[in-house]
């Protein structure tokens, strides 16, 4: 009896642990598929010549349409990093999702050849070679892997700076490094991001094109908005996760979409996403409340509770049902896709105006 | 009569059942009251002390207020604040009463409620409850709190068989596979959060413990899992001091050891399991407030474990008041705050020698 | 008034006996001796006899009942032990240490009261110890410690009591008073005591019958004059020649030196 007794309480412990690391492997980790290596790693730049034409300078506004193939490209990236290609660069690297839209926005989609595990959109970035993670607490990227496909461009984002940058410049000297910034709140910075990528790639012109197109559709909103007072701007919260309460604040894309879309972001006197509760939410009492979809697991959690827990019945948003679902890769991506977000903002913000 | 005299020696007699004046019962629960009302009133948001006092007056049966104050600030009050308040006077008072029970039990004085793998094991269910892609709520029973006592409870349930030898629980193995499976399970957690990518802070903060998701539902499913193990554990008083005497003579005055051992364990990881599930691990509190209440009224349980039920909430409902109000709106992690409490009483005890608690 | 018994019972612990073939019988009324080396398995015998351990074979039996199968705070009520010198927590009182004795007959919800106190007060009186009654165990002797779980056995009021050695400590005028005390109650109450002790001398003076334990038997069981011989010593501890008889009551007594010249 007291073995048989022994032997259940090492068999629950056996299933605790069997079923803690099936658990762990649901969990978006890091594959490592094997290195497939298709395209050569050298670019092959037609003409020898040595470079004839000036080393392009960066001015956030203006690109020179390229009409020549250059051999060298320098530019400046948003780390001011003097960077140098020689030659367009044939196989690209994204280490994160933001920039992959912009790489296949810019045309580029045949030439990327890693992403990262979240990079989702569009769909063709999903059958690419996955070479690590970016969320803001998991920047493993597989430095290995990276050696191995041995691209011709990489870019990279602020938060790699600190670990991964340097080691990718010791152990890839060939390959050019771009830093784009991922934290910004300032619609100027997507647009220098993307002239400055496509500088990189000779697709100055689709680059150009992308930005007065989002300049346009963006300014078309905002010339309404900024017409409107304070009384008519909605007040809005935003809010990313609900265990503890976390809220978009100030100095985000968030809250700049927010601005632009003629609301008023309840959070804006603090930066970053700060904590807040319940207490605090009621009091400043939202007419509108946008929740986070696509957050970790929990995907649809954080609007359940907005929508559903009692203790905000008396809340402005619920009580005129102003409470609405927001794609987190949508809103929080510096890239392309801002505008589809102010767009959709816009209308629920003010349907009246942007119907 | 309170002081008999026997020849050069006098022996105060113990006062009635619980072993105090009933006065000293009275001031604290009133004190509890006090502490009550008062971290209801303090909060992120800033209600006159007078509202609050009305509006919870309000709600007293055969007292009606008319409402001079909004909805709003009324289901601030009511539906956030008290019963976050009342949540952590309640665990506040099963962690203190869990403590002084282990420690009784194990007569050691570094007993706390979390010896035999209950804070591991909660923390494992609830790890799994956040990494698993279903989001789940059972008559308000969320997945997470479920999984955390479930993980409790088979935690302690693995230490116990393991321990067990024949028809006894020696204290000692159980203590040793308790620590040792605590271990284990701690890395486990380990493991999980790093691998947990973007819910590690929601985990994260999850394990530290916290009162800010506290609501009505959840005091209300741990209200009884909490008074019904005080009433079991606080029945047991007069046995708890007899089992001070080694487990030979207790059991040779009449105590029925291995019986006692297990209602009281299973009483005691109850409460506890019940309060980890929803408020996640907090420290320090199980040691604490028993050897606190020790130093001011002595180690008779009788009273002991009734005064640890009562000073535990005052301690638990003023250093959550402190956690969230101190950077408020941003809240400190619980544990922090009782660690910070915690580490100069230990030394304070280390000093304090003059009247032998243990 | 019960009678304790031991039928056929090998005692021992892990599978190892160390008693073998006990047979052994407590009357009401006698004061019964348990001698013999050290380490011969008196303390177990009273370990066995106050359910601590569990025979390995045979039955052991308190007022005809067997032992296994009487409750324990009824079987507390039946039979008081005291043992050699346990750890005592400093956290009570002498007083409340005494009190301690009172458990069983204590219901749960129960607490002392007036008569449980006075009984306390009085088996201290009658112990001497009543001047430590608010002191803590730390601070006492082994002597006063002793006599102090002889009153907590007095407490507890039981038909039975076990002693294992309760005179180790004591001084020679505490050792003559306690064991008084036990003869006493044996004749007034009809209790049933049955006393492990080192003490040949004291053992031949108080006690009605003695046990001689030696090799795990029963080596010899009898009158004092019938254990205590020239013969059993030897036997049993290895000493010469140091039986003599008491001049006054001629029970005998046990004196070393006579081998030295």
């Amino acid at each position: 009896m007291k073995n048989v007794m022994k032997t259940i309480g090492a068999i629950i412990l056996l299933t605790t642990m069997i079923l803690s690391l099936l658990t762990s492997c649901t969990t978006p980790s890091e594959t490592t598929t094997p290195v497939e290596t298709t395209t050569p790693a050298e670019t092959t730049t037609p003409t020898t010549t040595p470079s004839t034409t000036p080393p392009a300078t960066t001015t956030p506004a203006t690109t020179t349409p390229a009409t020549t193939i250059p051999t060298t490209i320098e530019i400046t990236d948003q780390a001011d990093r003097e960077v140098t290609l020689e030659g367009i660069p044939e196989t690209i690297i994204s280490l994160s999702p933001s920039n992959t839209e912009i790489l296949f926005a810019l045309g580029l989609g045949d030439k990327v050849v890693g992403v990262t595990q979240y990079c989702n959109y569009p769909e063709e970035a999903l059958d690419k070679t996955k070479i690590g993670g970016f969320s803001p607490t998991d920047i493993d990227v597989s430095i290995e892997q990276l050696v191995a496909m041995d691209p011709d461009l990489i870019l990279a984002t602020e938060t790699h700076m600190t670990e991964v940058v340097p080691k990718l410049e010791q152990f890839m000297p060939e390959t050019a490094i771009i830093v784009i910034l991922t934290s910004t709140e300032s619609f100027d910075v997507v647009y220098e991001a993307i002239e400055l990528l496509g500088e990189a790639t000779d697709t100055g012109e689709r680059a150009a094109q992308i930005v007065s197109d989002m300049r346009d559709r963006i300014t078309a909103i905002t010339n309404i908005t900024n017409t409107l007072t304070e009384a008519e701007k909605p007040e809005v919260f935003y809010i990313v996760w609900h265990e503890p309460i976390f809220a978009i604040g100030g100095g985000t894309l968030g809250n700049t979409l927010i601005a632009a879309a003629g609301g008023i972001n309840v959070f804006q006197d603090t930066d970053g996403a700060p904590m807040t509760d319940l207490e605090t939410i009621i009091d400043r009492n939202p007419d509108v409340i946008l929740a986070s979809l696509g957050v970790g697991t929990g995907a649809d959690l954080s609007y359940q509770f907005v929508l559903t827990d009692e203790r905000l019945n008396g809340v402005n948003a619920r009580i005129n049902n102003q409470v609405y679902p927001v794609n987190t890769d949508l809103y929080g991506r510096p890239g392309p896709r801002l505008v589809e977000a102010l767009e959709e903002l816009a209308t629920l913000l003010h349907p009246e105006l942007f119907p | 009569m309170s002081i008999k005299q026997l020849g050069e020696a006098s022996v105060e007699l113990p006062k009635g059942i619980l072993r105090q004046r009933w006065y000293v019962y009275a001031i604290i629960v009133v004190l509890v009251l006090l502490v009550l009302v008062l971290a209801t009133s303090i909060g992120s948001v800033s209600v006159p002390f007078s509202t609050t006092f009305s509006i919870l007056a309000d709600k007293l049966p055969f007292v009606d207020i008319t409402p001079t104050w909004s909805v709003n600030i009324e289901t601030i009050i009511f539906d956030i604040r008290l019963p976050r308040v009342l949540m952590a006077g309640l665990v506040g008072a099963a962690l203190a009463i869990a403590g002084a029970t282990y420690q009784g039990l194990f007569r050691n004085p570094l007993a706390d409620p979390y010896l035999i793998g209950v804070a591991q094991g909660a923390s494992l269910g609830a790890v799994i409850g956040f990494l698993l892609p279903v989001s789940w709520n059972l008559a308000g029973f969320g997945l997470i709190p479920l999984l955390a006592f479930v993980g409790a409870l088979l935690a302690t349930t693995t230490v116990y068989l393991l321990a067990r030898v024949g028809k006894a629980l020696p204290v000692t193995t159980l203590i040793l596979a308790g620590v040792a499976l605590s271990a284990l399970l701690s890395s486990i957690v380990s493991y999980l959060v790093i691998s947990s990518g973007e819910s590690m802070k929601a985990i994260i903060f999850w394990l530290m413990g916290s009162f800010a998701l506290s609501d009505w539902s959840e005091v209300g499913i741990v209200l009884p899992y909490v008074a019904a193990g005080v009433v079991v554990i606080t029945l047991f008083g007069r046995m708890l001091n007899v089992m001070q005497l080694d487990e030979e003579q207790a059991q040779q005055l009449g105590v029925n050891v291995e019986r006692l051992k297990i209602i009281l364990l299973a009483a005691a990881t109850l409460i506890t399991a019940a309060s980890v599930a929803f408020v996640g691990t907090i420290g320090f509190v199980g040691i604490i407030i028993p050897h606190a209440v020790r130093l001011v009224w002595g180690s008779d349980h009788r009273s002991l474990l009734p005064l640890s039920v009562l000073i535990g909430a005052i301690f638990m409902i003023l250093t959550d008041l402190i956690a969230r109000t101190i950077l408020s709106p941003t809240e400190i992690p619980i544990g922090v705050i009782t660690a910070i409490c915690g580490a100069p009483f230990f030394l304070y005890l280390l000093r304090r020698r003059k009247k032998a608690i243990f | 008034m019960i009678e304790l018994e031991m039928q056929k019972v090998s005692l021992g612990y892990n599978h190892h006996p160390i008693l073998r073939d006990m047979n052994l019988k407590v009357s009401p009324g006698e004061l019964v001796g348990l001698i013999g080396p050290n380490g011969c398995g008196k303390s177990t015998l009273i370990k066995a006899f106050s359910h601590i351990i569990n025979p390995m074979s045979g039955r052991i039996l308190v007022d005809g009942r067997v032992i296994s199968v009487i409750p324990r705070r009824e079987l507390a009520r039946l039979v008081g032990v005291v043992p050699q010198i346990p750890l005592l927590p400093s956290t009570f009182s002498a007083f409340e240490i005494v009190l301690m004795g009172r458990n069983p007959h204590l219901g749960l919800f129960q607490s002392e009261g007036p008569r449980d106190w006075n009984l306390a007060l009085q088996a201290m009186q009658k112990t001497a110890t009543q001047s430590l009654a608010d002191r803590r165990v730390n601070e006492l002797s082994g002597g006063e410690i002793q006599c102090l779980l002889i009153a907590r056995a007095l407490v507890q009021e039981t038909k039975a009591i076990l002693l294992d050695e309760p005179t180790a400590n004591l001084d020679i005028g505490r050792q003559v008073e306690i064991l008084d005390l036990m003869k006493d109650l044996c004749r007034t109450q009809n209790l049933t005591v049955l006393a492990a002790l080192h003490d040949l001398n004291l053992a031949a003076q108080y006690c009605d019958r003695l046990v001689l334990i030696h090799d795990g038997r029963i080596h010899a069981e009898g009158k004092p004059s019938e254990v205590i011989t020239n013969k059993n010593i030897k036997q049993v501890y290895g000493a010469e020649n140091c039986v003599y008889t008491h001049p006054v009551n001629g029970l005998p007594i046990v004196l070393v030196g006579a081998a030295r010249k």
